[in-house]
């Protein structure tokens, strides 16, 4: 079952429809940080998703006559920024930025120092963020979506346009690989 | 199999469907009781809450990303900026006005010599049938095939829509000065919603965005 939307983010919702601009700053104030938050998580620059977030709101500005109020916002707002941060990612732009950053990031860690030298330098957090960024890019966004946005199955699966079961799937695997890594970089729970 | 035709869940998957809510406390006393039940016997349930409460504290480490100053007002300016712009580049005449137009054109245009054809072919069938018959039925039968002209054809589909329109009583009355219009309207509305939905639906272009420059100037 979807969740159900509260009657406060429905009455937002309802004014937006009419272009009333400090309903659509409510929208941007209630979900930015989340927002950039998730697009940073796919395409690793914080700026690109700033700029990627910012379109994600105008799109849906102009297309909220399509969304059904009774709905969770953020699912489908997350939707929307998913597919243009997946179409930067797969733009040769997008594409030659990731790479560099990649590389960098590897230095970083070192290659004469194992992970668990580099990763006792590091904070925690840190480490945490490391082990993200070394997962399938489809288990950090479910893993994402769950414990930093506290997402719902069915919000997931409206954000991802994927099938619950599917994401109930990836979130089994992603949260088996994640502990993984996280025993082999020896962070401590 | 056997989930197939068995609608309640087992219980394993009733807890891990519900795991966060259950981590989190949020589920009903009544449903959490069920499920801590359920946990405390269930070797594989207290192994999957375990992996939760690990992911979930590592992920807690995260801090939630910082909204750049002025984002707002930045995103509003933006949407404003492009509204506007829509609205200028908006054509005097609107695609409403062109649809009833086009209608127009094509119920008279298209319609009716659809109909003449018609007419034509029944008169056909009609003579060749007759000659089928002997010939002393045919005798005395003169048959003239008169196919009316666009002019007449138009007067008399005048005079069907006034009937129907008569019979409509006071509302005939009201619709009668918009009734061209409105089948008109009624036909290419049809016509343009198809070309729409097959055609048109998954083709339309995405409108250039600022993104979209940025990554090309990179």
């Amino acid at each position: 079952m979807e969740s159900s939307v509260d009657q406060l983010e429905y009455e937002v919702i309802r004014r937006a429809r009419f272009g009333e601009e400090s309903a659509l700053g409510t929208l941007i104030d209630t979900h930015a940080g989340a927002l950039i938050g998730y697009i940073d998580r796919i395409v690793k620059d914080s700026f690109q998703a700033e700029d990627i977030a910012q379109e994600t709101f105008i799109r849906a500005f102009d297309h909220l006559d399509k969304f059904d109020p009774r709905r969770p916002f953020r699912p489908w707002l997350f939707k929307i920024g998913r597919n243009l941060a997946l179409n930067y990612v797969s733009s040769r732009a997008g594409r030659e930025r990731i790479e560099s950053r990649d590389i960098s990031e590897r230095r970083d860690i070192g290659t004469d120092a194992g992970p668990e030298e580099a990763l006792d330098s590091l904070e925690r957090k840190r480490g945490v963020e490391m082990i993200l960024e070394i997962l399938p890019a489809h288990f950090r966004e479910v893993l994402h979506l769950r414990y930093m946005e506290g997402l719902e199955y069915d919000a997931i699966a409206t954000a991802l346009g994927l099938p619950i079961g599917t994401v109930k799937t990836w979130l089994f695997r992603a949260k088996k690989a994640f502990l993984v890594k996280a025993e082999a970089s020896g962070i401590e729970f | 199999m056997k989930r197939l035709f068995n609608s309640k869940p087992d219980p394993c998957t009733e807890f891990i469907d519900s795991l966060p809510a259950f981590r989190d406390g949020i589920l009903p006393e009544d449903t959490h009781t069920k499920l801590e039940m359920h946990r405390m016997d269930c070797a594989s349930c207290q192994k999957v809450l375990m992996e939760e409460q690990k992911v979930s504290s590592l992920m807690a480490e995260i801090q939630p990303a910082e909204v750049p100053l002025g984002f707002r007002d930045k995103v509003l300016r933006e949407w404003r900026l492009r509204r506007d712009t829509v609205k200028k580049t908006i054509p005097a005449v609107s695609i409403g006005r062109i649809q009833v137009a086009l209608a127009a054109v094509l119920v008279w245009v298209l319609l009716l010599p659809m109909v003449r054809l018609q007419l034509l072919s029944s008169g056909h069938k009609l003579i060749g049938t007759l000659d089928r018959l002997p010939p002393e039925y045919r005798e005395g039968i003169d048959i003239t095939f008169n196919v009316p002209t666009f002019a007449e054809m138009s007067a008399t589909f005048m005079v069907w829509q006034g009937g129907i329109l008569e019979s409509m009583g006071e509302l005939g009355s009201v619709i009668a000065p918009w009734s061209g219009w409105l089948w008109s309207a009624l036909v290419v509305t049809g016509i343009l919603a198809a070309v729409h939905f097959f055609f048109l639906k998954s083709k339309l272009p995405m409108r250039d965005s600022k993104t979209q420059k940025s990554k090309e100037s990179m």
